[in-house]
């Protein structure tokens, strides 16, 4: 298997629902027809492939071709991280492994979230909010804004009140790389650029996961 | 569309030996000229368009060389010609013709652009015929009496008024042949200066050294700007490389962006807001003790937010002094109140990092601070002014208004840079603390102002741009660690409200310097600067924080998004950071309006390149006005 070197990934972050046990190894991936595992050099992340000869995307069609679909899993306890290139791939996956109707996502705080980062700044600036605006109907349904460090900007600070966020992107302070990208619904977007990417997506999401951002129930 | 393609190519003068007449040489390469060279020649590089060859004369052959300008390179549309060549001169136009009739429609279409030329007719290599526009014999009108004389002078002083009126009167002349609209900048200039020598406090050393400043600018004001005008055999410039026809396309380009930055950071007049505090009442806690995210710090701009100062609503654009800028080949970049010089390397290589004209916004907030400075900070030898901002530091209740509660709150960012907080302190001991660390804070509050304002707070570009500059000046390897607090103050600037922001701003820099140093393997004191910051990290940690104050009073009392807005706009610009799509050493119709936005695209690359520098001089020379 030969991942791209660097993919921008989405997809989302799972676990069993209320009263069922579900445990999914990377070895349980394996054991689905035409995908392959791959360790991908660090702790608690794999890297799966999907040969398929049928398209399951928009791509050209290529006669006589196999096409070929790489994932980002990372297991936590119960819970998991599935991505890909496309969210209509992760679904697909999901379908396959018979595990789509038996897992839920959690439910991020973003709201919360981004107020907490506006008033406290930390090691992580926001580089995007998406937000809900309220109050204006149909007139004016929904922002986004975007920068290195929007906490930093007045203007971001006066129009927060007003705004109900549902998805932010997280860059590091210090290294001021673009880190990850999650939603309400516990959807998950970030670049792929090696190890190190992943180690730091890991790091973000502990973050939130230890200021009690995720609510899985 | 005219393209700059084929590298460089020079053009020589040559004074016969019987001194009666000139003879022309051109040469594919500077070393050649150099080997021919004789007592009076003059050189000049010519830059071709669309692969243009060497102009060649030969014996019995005539041509004629057609130089006109200032005009931007986009308009000229001569496709029937035997040459087309750039120039750093005000005549930035070279048109080569082999035919009279080339001749004549060269002189035509410079005509039609209102601009002056000057055309030699060439036999062999002998100069025959010169001719001269008409534009060149009608200057343009100077307000009458001026420079007028000074009404009363000192003995002492009058050799150097003299100078300075002569001087003067030498800007305005070649100014009205070949710049028109830069008069009335040289006008206010006069005005300006005759103000600040008016001043009754000034004293007559004081008065001597700001006119002995004024001279020297524009001395040399005029003599790289208007060098390689008409007469061009006689106006020699003394930048030896430049030295037939100058660098004035060049120094226009200067005068561009200098005058940009002060239609926006003049005109805000910061120095009167600051003192229009004095009727402010001050906030109930001394600004010392607010914490961070203290509303007071965010909630208003505090330059703006309290109303307009009555003496700014009546304020006039000609109530400001024009810096005068020139390049120079010792003074490097640096400004003082009445001028602001460049490094010559900035002709062939303002496309760099090293060069980049970026570092003149650095020179002009300089004069804002300074500005700042005088008005904020007690006068080490004035002892009343020294005693009462001594008296409002050691103050247990807070000042009556805002400008005193200023006044206070810079004076301890001063007395806290050396880290040794003491209690009580006399008033000669505060007088010495600003005496020895005036310069050190100028410089920090330089440094997070010009962050702030001309680098939008971006990090990356902002710490490429200083230390590549500081990468090419030599023997400064004992400032580096200097050069890293001021470097760590400004990205500071974006991290004071942030946990732990003082270490946030330690790796900011740990990481930017690493990328620079990738970048310029051979950069001076970048890797220096690393080891040290890494070694010595708890250190630089405490040198920031014990300059916060600094910070502070850049970020909440210098810095207006106003201000700033203004700065960076332009009407081309959309979502992305980049605004002008222009392709390098192509001339099109389009033309910039915003330099600073020009300068953040199209100054960064690691190596000098003549000819982009001369398309990036030639760009900002005659952008648009904003």
């Amino acid at each position: 298997m030969t991942a791209p070197r660097q993919m921008s990934v989405t997809g989302g972050l799972y676990a069993a629902k209320a009263g069922r046990e579900l445990r999914i190894s990377s070895d349980d991936w394996g054991s689905i027809d035409a995908v392959a595992v791959e360790d991908a050099d660090v702790v608690g992340w794999s890297t799966l492939s999907l040969r398929s000869k049928e398209r399951l995307l928009n791509e050209p069609v290529e006669p006589a071709r196999e096409y070929e679909y790489y994932y980002f899993f990372r297991r936590s306890g119960d819970r998991f991280l599935l991505v890909s290139s496309d969210a209509r791939l992760v679904e697909e996956l999901l379908r396959r492994s018979g595990v789509a109707s038996q897992v839920v996502s959690p439910v991020v705080d973003v709201g919360r979230c981004v107020r907490e980062f506006a008033e406290h700044p930390a090691r992580y600036a926001m580089s995007a909010v998406y937000a809900r605006v309220e109050g204006f109907g149909h007139s004016l349904r929904t922002v986004v804004l975007y920068g290195n460090d929007l906490a930093d900007a007045r203007l971001f600070l006066e129009l927060l009140p007003k705004l109900s966020p549902y998805r932010v992107n997280l860059r590091d302070v210090s290294s001021r790389s673009e880190i990850v990208s999650i939603s309400s619904r516990g959807e998950v977007a970030f670049t792929y650029a090696g190890p190190s990417s992943l180690r730091d997506v890991d790091k973000a999401l502990h973050f939130l996961s230890d200021k009690k951002y995720l609510h899985w129930d | 569309m005219l393209r700059l393609v084929g590298g460089t190519h020079f053009l020589v003068l040559r004074r016969s030996t019987d001194l009666a007449h000139h003879d022309v040489f051109s040469y594919a390469r500077f070393n050649e000229a150099l080997e021919d060279w004789k007592v009076g020649s003059r050189i000049s590089p010519i830059f071709p368009i669309d692969a243009a060859p060497v102009p060649a004369f030969a014996d019995g052959q005539r041509v004629w060389l057609l130089f006109f300008g200032p005009v931007y390179p986009g308009k000229v549309d001569l496709p029937s010609c035997s040459g087309i060549y750039l120039t750093h001169g005000l005549f930035n136009v070279l048109l080569y013709s082999t035919k009279a009739d080339q001749a004549h429609r060269g002189r035509q279409f410079a005509d039609s652009c209102g601009t002056p030329w000057e055309e030699w007719e060439v036999l062999g290599h002998r100069l025959v015929n010169t001719d001269f526009s008409p534009v060149s014999q009608c200057p343009a009108e100077i307000p009458k009496e001026t420079p007028k004389p000074f009404e009363s002078v000192a003995p002492d002083l009058l050799p150097t008024v003299r100078e300075y009126l002569a001087q003067m009167a030498n800007a305005l002349g070649r100014a009205s042949i070949f710049r028109p609209s830069v008069i009335p900048d040289l006008v206010r200039f006069d005005s300006g200066l005759r103000r600040t020598l008016d001043d009754p406090n000034m004293g007559s050393v004081r008065a001597q050294g700001q006119l002995i400043i004024a001279n020297a600018a524009l001395a040399r004001h005029n003599a790289y700007t208007y060098a390689g005008t008409s007469p061009i055999v006689q106006t020699e410039c003394s930048l030896w490389t430049h030295s037939l026809l100058g660098v004035g396309t060049a120094s226009l380009a200067l005068d561009r962006i200098t005058r940009f930055l002060e239609g926006i950071l003049g005109a805000a007049r910061i120095s009167d807001r600051l003192q229009h505090l004095k009727t402010i009442r001050a906030h109930s806690k001394p600004l010392l003790r607010l914490q961070s995210k203290d509303s007071f710090w965010e909630d208003k701009e505090h330059l703006f937010d309290h109303g307009e100062p009555a003496n700014v609503a009546a304020a006039r654009a000609d109530d400001d002094l024009p810096l005068i800028t020139y390049f120079s080949g010792s003074d490097g970049f640096r400004a003082t109140l009445l001028s602001l010089s460049v490094p010559v390397e900035v002709l062939t290589g303002c496309n760099t990092a090293s060069w980049t004209l970026q570092t003149l916004t650095h020179e002009a907030m300089h004069t804002i601070i300074e500005a700042v400075l005088g008005i904020l900070l007690p006068n080490p030898d004035d002892k009343t002014d020294l005693a009462a901002v001594h008296s409002l530091l050691q103050a247990k209740e807070v000042p009556g208004n805002l400008y005193d509660q200023l006044r206070q709150f810079l004076a301890y960012g001063i007395w806290a840079m050396k880290g040794v907080i003491k209690q009580h302190f006399s008033a000669e001991e505060l007088g010495d603390q600003i005496r020895q660390d005036w310069g050190e804070a100028n410089e920090i509050l330089t440094h997070v102002a010009d962050f702030l304002y001309h680098y939008r707070r971006e990090p990356s570009n902002y710490t490429r741009s200083l230390w590549a500059s500081w990468a090419v000046i030599p023997n400064i390897a004992h400032r580096t660690s200097q050069y890293l607090v001021r470097s760590l103050c400004a990205l500071y600037a974006t991290n004071l409200t942030r946990t732990d922001g003082a270490s946030v701003a330690v790796d900011l820099l740990v990481s930017c310097l690493k990328e620079i140093r990738d970048e310029f393997p051979h950069a001076l004191y970048v890797s220096k600067g690393l080891e040290l910051l890494q070694k010595d990290r708890d250190e630089y940690i405490k040198r920031l924080k014990d300059r916060a104050v600094l910070v502070k009073f850049v970020r909440y009392f210098i810095y207006a998004e106003r201000i700033g807005r203004l700065l960076m706009s332009d009407p081309r610009a959309t979502g992305g950071s980049k605004v002008y799509d222009l392709k390098p050493l192509e001339f099109t119709q389009e033309r910039i309006s915003n330099p600073l936005r020009f300068l953040e695209v199209y100054s960064t690359n690691t190596e000098s390149h003549a000819q982009k520098a001369l398309w990036m001089l030639q760009q900002l020379a005659f952008g648009e006005s904003p």
